[in-house]
């Protein structure tokens, strides 16, 4: 259990994304937005976060177990977690950056009005 | 003869009260999981390490490690809130949402520098045996918190 607080705490949480729950988001989408191309669309993008948000979520669990078993031994490397950590970093920014691009392209096909029922507070 | 005659009745009480009390029981609160699992932490360090000196030295880590964790947990809500507050406005520039995400990969950099030093720390304090030990105990308080954190 020590080695999974430790890596729970090395990777600092697990991974959250711009938009945490699509699922929801999905849903919500579907009151909505009108269902037309405009609609599609929407949807389409967020096909495309939920695709992406698995991929992410592999990568991530494989190096959460790496980082385990590096972890795990007692003469650790440093080199080898500090090269865990950068790749689990390189993988959480690239995710970051590109559903930061699909939320803008998602706003392209939600007015202000949906926006605000669909990610506001209600 | 007294404390025999009462042995019993007292028995009877704590199943009782352990009855009731997991009847009536709510939910334990993230903190209170928390709480249960480094104590387990702790106790395990105990039994592991003998030598008291280093013991205590792995105890006062454990302490820094409860922090950290306790730390994160409210990092994580606070992020999470403010994450969908950015998310929330239809007017954020495309740099803003950036910049907060670079801001949350700022903290969370510092955090992994921090549980390096303590990870380093607790291996030079143990054995390579009490470090095997130690990777290999389970507690299910533990486990809870792990994912009481996994869900934020």
């Amino acid at each position: 259990m020590l080695i999974n607080l430790l890596t729970i705490l090395f990777l600092g949480g697990t991974p959250s994304g711009m938009l945490v729950e699509l699922s929801n988001i999905q849903d919500n989408i579907e009151i909505v937005v009108v269902k037309n191309e405009r609609g599609k669309a929407a949807l389409d993008v967020i096909s495309r976060m939920e695709q992406r948000t698995k991929a992410q979520n592999l990568q991530v669990d494989s190096t959460a177990k790496l980082l385990d078993e590096a972890l795990s031994v007692h003469d650790f490397s440093t080199a080898e977690t500090d090269n865990l950590w950068n790749k689990y970093h390189a993988i959480r920014r690239n995710h970051h950056l590109y559903m930061i691009e699909l939320r803008f392209e998602l706003k392209e096909h939600i007015t202000r009005e949906e926006w605000q029922e669909i990610f506001g507070d209600g | 003869m007294h404390k025999l005659s009462l042995a019993p009745w007292l028995v009877i009480s704590f199943i009782l009260m352990a009855l009731s009390g997991c009847a009536g029981k709510e939910k334990p609160s993230p903190a209170d999981v928390e709480t249960a699992a480094f104590e387990d932490l702790r106790s395990e360090v105990h039994s592991v390490i003998k030598d008291p000196n280093r013991s205590q030295q792995a105890l006062a880590l454990i302490d820094k490690l409860q922090l950290s964790f306790s730390t994160l947990r409210d990092h994580l809500n606070d992020r999470r809130a403010r994450m969908k507050a950015v998310n929330a406005d239809y007017d954020v520039s495309k740099e803003d949402v950036v910049s907060f995400i670079y801001e949350i990969q700022e903290e969370m950099a510092y955090n992994q520098q921090q549980i390096s030093i303590l990870h380093r720390q607790l291996v030079e304090v143990t054995t390579a045996k009490e470090w095997s030990q130690l990777a290999k105990s389970k507690s299910t308080a533990m486990v809870a918190a792990i994912d009481s954190i996994r869900t934020i």
